[in-house]
């Protein structure tokens, strides 16, 4: 085979694997510093970490869907209150509970994406250890109905 | 016998311009005039040295081909690769996926993710009433009362 057939084939095989990366890739948290949260301790033991997109969701009225609960791990609380800090930036605090100094609870409020409304929601409970909810969502709905769908659920 | 006209120039007139061309002496105007003289297919064998030498001279047709300008080429691919990223992510990736991981354990079961899924929703949820409820409570207007009154204090000493 000529040395210019196999630098052609080389040249679409990466451009092959490019595509399918770029499309992996640009999710749309994939622009928040939450991300890093997902990636620290998605997989982590005590840890439960959920993904949802498109027909998965289409009783919900979101279109996109991810959480993680952590529980034992106390430090995780930081780190996420700190990438929420960066995350807040540009965003609308719709609620924020503070509680010995730290946030217990934030509920962010993010410029819309793609036409999308995104939303950030942590929660840190008071047990002894602390469970911590961290959940984005993305929706066509508005950040209004999506919280009064999200807190009316029990 | 075949007689070989030439439209350019005829027998004689080329046996004087290939003695001026061997002598040094014809112009480009006259070696064009043989070399298109040189061209024709059949032509008589005392020609063949002069039509071999010629040959050589004779231009090569190229084959008529588009080139597209390396800017250009390099845009195509570029929009080639957003276009594919585009598709795919829009038909693949939006068709509709889920997944849950459990203590490191990748778990695929649709009705185990939604449930786990709504489980943190609940949290959140529950969490918030207790908040409200809290809130609530803080607006009570006793507390405020108690609150205020820690301050009476600060008169009696003016």
């Amino acid at each position: 085979m000529k040395m210019k057939t196999i630098k052609t084939i080389k040249k679409y095989c990466i451009l092959i694997l490019l595509t399918f990366w770029a499309g992996a890739y640009t999710k749309a948290q994939s622009d928040l510093e939450i991300r890093k949260v997902f990636d620290e301790y998605g997989s982590r033991k005590g840890v439960v970490m959920v993904e949802l997109k498109g027909k998965m969701l289409e009783d919900y009225d979101f279109t996109a869907f991810k959480s993680i609960s952590i529980s034992d791990i106390p430090e995780a609380g930081d780190f996420i209150r700190k990438c929420l800090a960066k995350d807040e930036i540009g965003a609308k605090k719709v609620k924020q509970v503070v509680s010995n100094g730290k946030a217990t609870a934030i509920i962010l409020q993010l410029a819309p994406k793609d036409e999308s409304n995104r939303l950030i929601l942590f929660n840190q409970s008071s047990s002894n250890p602390p469970k911590i909810t961290l959940i984005y969502i993305e929706s066509d709905e508005t950040a209004d109905d999506v919280l009064k769908l999200v807190l009316k659920k029990k | 016998m075949r007689l070989y006209k030439s439209k350019i120039i005829n027998f004689s007139e080329a046996d004087r311009l290939i003695e001026k061309y061997y002598d040094g002496l014809s112009t480009v105007e006259e070696e064009r005039k043989l070399q298109q003289f040189l061209a024709q297919a059949k032509l008589p064998e005392k020609y063949k040295a002069e039509k071999a030498m010629f040959g050589y001279l004779k231009p090569v047709p190229t084959k008529a081909k588009m080139i597209f300008p390396v800017y250009l080429r390099q845009a195509a691919m570029v929009a080639l690769v957003l276009t594919a990223a585009f598709t795919i992510q829009t038909f693949v990736y939006a068709g509709g996926s889920g997944y849950a991981i459990v203590n490191g354990k990748k778990i695929t079961n649709t009705t185990e993710i939604k449930k786990i899924a709504m489980k943190s929703l609940r949290e959140i949820s529950s969490t918030n009433n207790e908040v409200e409820q809290g809130l609530k409570s803080i607006n009570n207007s006793e507390i405020v009362q108690q609150q205020l009154e820690v301050f009476n204090g600060l008169d009696e000493l003016k």
